[in-house]
């Protein structure tokens, strides 16, 4: 049997999700983070049970991916039951994809979750009352204390009956109702449709459009705008008639305090300071470590076996990767998350997105775009994911340019292992500040030039809540789960093929051959140029690349401050790694994955070349 | 004396009543209506004897007899006009000159049923007062810590997403935040919505209460 988990972004139904079926899933803050339909198994009385849980949407009759995905989802009868999430603080607004969701005529159980939110808040909710009205069955349901949820699966097993709330719509959407009826046989929810522009049938489409004219005329309002008017009244009289105001609810001065004009954007830029800080401190001491013990116990070890000159090289080659994905995955990554999470489940981020929308503007983008920025922070690859949450194409193609140009943890390896070890810090700085003016001049360049329509924010502020720390950590696994599994496999491979190129004496083939265009253009040694393009397959190890092709760990011996410095801007600005690139793929296509690909060799190539003129 | 100019100099009265001058000279109407004083005065003698206004000397005072016509009058040309300019679209000057010579035909019925008729659903042109252009006003236009009432929407691509989450003509909405740079929060049906200055600017709003 199949169940849909439905209900609107931010009510807390993966927490639900998660806690019915046992499978970690993503407790979105953000609307879309869940733009892909999540499933699991559970037994209940040795019956299995599939249970989906469905992208957090505000309306069934939408155009937005997930408001499509969902609609599709409950007509092709996917579902034979469904259970709607409720947000009891907000009954009113979360009714209103109820009654639209009654309309589908599927056996429906209601969850009323948040219930000790809408206690805190001073309202007192008639669930019985409720259930009379929606003519369902109504669960209250703390899902963060977990009280309830047991009931919701009994619930849903026990033969729930189709709700049979019907909305009083305007006597002529009523009538154009009753006439398409007549004209096609088309059901109710099919002519509500069809009178808002769309569904499966052309013809009936076609006739509703003139009578939608038709309406439009009488009204000056569209039929959509009709019916979703009376949808709300419809869900304001079935909230007002449950709820009791016991008391004004308290004032939230610190929401307010975090948006306010003056200390917002102050508060901003310190949360993200702090975090970088964080990051980069807890994330280096626990690298050290981590490096230190793996070179002790694997890699020495490994070295001292005997095997031939291939395998040691490949051998050595997978040992790297590892040690490279595990030194700057769990360090960096994880911190980064960890704090990611914390802020995106406490509603900060929201807040943060909506500080930043002027600013995302000039770049052509929306508020939202500054979540991927700064996850890029991290690494690229579950930036470049999380691209599919902003709302238009133009939107994700300029963001996908800019995240690939942000310093990922593992460039931020190479400054500061480079550039600040042998060039000083002001140096390392530097070359953040220009990176990240770039970045602005190409959002700015870009933001002119990307075809596509811009289109505003409207944005839900998540309600600032007390992040639970099981919650932060689940959501920070699945987030390294995914670079596990998308950018490690890939990461080995490249180091694996790189490892098998150096065996076959390719390095030194190419390093004679890129030498004088290397010595010519960017003032390096043929070798550090080798360094940059074999980094494409292993970004974060192109400072061991070099350390190796170099012949020694003490760069400074060997290249002057000038040519680390630029060897460090270029392979920061240069190509993104393989792993991102695929990634890139994925999400917005080849066209731009190869543009965005093209763009940043250019880039780093030119400010490379700028650098030798200027400075040699 | 033509019914026509009777009712024409006293809605003229009860217009300059209105506008703070309840004693006008004679030689001030016949400015206002563009006629001559001297024919003027003639009319005004026998509107006098009919107990319409009395005359003292050079000014005017209309007695409550004279004002209720002039009112009556007053009103049918505000609906007629609204009625040219809001429900048929015409130019306001040519809706006013129409109007004009409407009024003086017109039975009270149909003006009543005129007024009941636009005063239907979606159309608030009825409140509106001769003359006045109502100027709409965005979003944008208020300050911070608003109670404001949704009264029309923009057509544009964000339009459905915003009626979902309740901003709808009609609906109360209160402005929680406005930074400088016009990004603003409103607070609908108890939740927080942020929104782009371009999304803000096609919400038209009025005061509440």
């Amino acid at each position: 049997m199949k169940i849909g988990l439905i209900g609107n972004p931010n009510v807390g139904k993966s927490l639900i999700f998660q806690q019915l079926t046992g499978l970690g899933v993503e407790v979105s803050n953000y609307p879309g983070t869940t733009v892909d339909l999540k499933r699991g198994n559970l037994c209940f009385q040795k019956e299995k049970l599939e249970l989906v849980d469905l992208p957090g949407i505000y309306s069934l009759d939408g155009d937005s991916p997930e408001e499509v995905t969902v609609r599709t989802f409950l007509q092709e009868g996917e579902a034979e039951v469904l259970i709607a999430v409720v947000d009891a603080a907000h009954l009113e607004r979360n009714l209103y994809l109820l009654v639209q969701l009654a309309e589908f005529r599927k056996p429906l159980v209601v969850v009323l979750n948040m219930m000790d939110e809408a206690e805190a808040e001073g309202l007192e909710i008639d669930v019985d009352g409720l259930g009379e009205l929606l003519s369902a069955r109504v669960i209250p349901v703390i899902a963060i204390q977990g009280k309830n949820v047991e009931k919701i699966i009994p619930a849903a097993l026990d033969r729930p009956a189709p709700p049979v709330l019907q909305v009083n719509y305007d006597h002529h959407v009523e009538a154009a109702v009753r006439s398409l009826h007549a004209m096609h046989g088309s059901t109710r929810l099919e002519s509500l449709q069809a009178l808002q522009g769309f569904g499966k049938d052309e013809q009936v489409v076609e006739s509703a459009a003139v009578l939608a004219d038709e309406i439009e005329k009488v009204h000056l309002m569209s039929p959509a705008q009709l019916i979703a008017g009376n949808r709300h009244h419809c869900a304001h009289n079935i909230a007002a008639e449950v709820t009791k105001q016991r008391e004004s609810p308290a004032r939230r001065e610190l929401a307010s305090f975090l948006t306010s004009r003056g200390w917002g954007p102050l508060i901003l830029v310190g949360i993200l300071l702090c975090l970088l800080i964080a990051v980069f401190l807890i994330g280096s001491f626990l690298e050290g470590v981590i490096v230190y013990w793996f070179d002790l116990l694997i890699i020495r070890p490994f070295l001292e076996l005997p095997l031939s000159p291939l395998a040691s090289q490949m051998g050595i080659s997978l040992l790297l990767a590892l040690q490279a994905g595990l030194g700057i995955a769990f360090p960096f990554i994880l911190i980064f998350y960890i704090l990611i999470s914390f802020l995106e489940d406490s509603g900060y981020l929201t807040r943060a997105a909506f500080l930043a929308d002027a600013a995302m503007h000039r770049m052509g983008m929306h508020g939202q775009a500054i979540i991927p920025l700064v996850l890029g922070l991290g690494c690229s690859v579950p930036a470049i994911m999380s691209l599919r949450l902003l709302s238009t194409r133009r939107e994700r193609v300029i963001a996908s340019f800019l995240v690939s140009m942000i310093p990922c943890s593992a460039r931020t390896v190479i400054i500061a292992g480079i550039v600040a070890a042998f060039v000083g810090l002001p140096a390392a700085l530097s070359i953040y500040l220009m990176v990240f003016l770039l970045v602005v001049l190409t959002g700015l360049l870009l933001s002119r030039f990307t075809p596509g329509d811009q289109f505003g924010m409207i944005m839900e502020l998540a309600p600032l809540r007390k992040p639970r720390l099981s919650n932060v950590l689940l959501k920070s696994w699945l987030r390294i789960r995914e670079f596990l599994v998308i950018a490690m496999p890939l990461l080995i491979a490249a180091s694996l093929v790189l490892g098998f190129l150096q065996y076959a004496g390719v390095f030194s083939a190419f390093q004679a051959m890129i030498d004088p265009f290397s010595t010519a253009v960017l003032g390096l040694p043929g070798y550090a140029t080798t360094a940059l393009v074999f980094g494409i397959l292993r970004k974060e190890m192109a400072l061991e690349t070099l350390v190796i092709l170099a012949g020694t760990a003490d760069l400074s011996l060997v290249l002057t401050p000038v040519q680390i410095y630029t060897f460090a801007l270029v392979s920061v600005l240069f190509i993104p790694c393989i792993s991102t690139i695929g990634m890139l793929y994925k999400v917005v296509g080849a066209k731009i994955t190869l543009l965005v690909s093209a763009y940043t060799v250019a880039l780093g190539i030119m400010s490379g070349a700028l650098i030798n003129i200027l400075i040699k | 004396m033509q019914n026509e100019s009777r009712e024409d100099l006293l809605e003229a009265l009860c217009l300059m009543e209105r506008e703070g001058s309840p004693h006008p000279a004679v030689a001030d109407l016949a400015r206002r209506i563009s006629r001559d004083e001297k024919e003027i005065r003639g009319h005004l003698e026998i509107l006098s004897e009919k107990g319409d206004l009395i005359l003292q000397g050079d000014l005017i005072e209309i007695t409550s007899q004279g004002r209720e016509i002039g009112s009556r009058i007053m009103r049918k040309h505000r609906v007629l006009e609204c009625f040219f300019t809001e429900m048929l679209g015409m130019e306001p000057k040519a809706a006013s000159s129409e109007a004009c010579a409407l009024e003086h035909g017109i039975s009270d019925e149909v003006v009543d049923r005129i007024g009941n008729y636009m005063e239907g659903p979606g159309t608030q042109a009825s409140r509106r007062q001769p003359g006045e252009i109502r100027r709409v006003r965005t979003l944008l236009e208020f300050p911070e810590g608003m109670e404001l009432i949704v009264s029309n929407l923009k057509r544009h691509k964000g339009w459905r997403r915003l009626v979902d989450l309740g901003v709808f003509p009609g609906q109360r909405i209160t402005l929680v935040r406005k930074l400088n740079t016009h990004a603003v929060v409103i607070k609908v049906k108890g939740c927080d919505i942020a929104l782009s200055p371009e999304v803000a600017e096609f919400i038209f709003v009025e005061h509440a209460g």
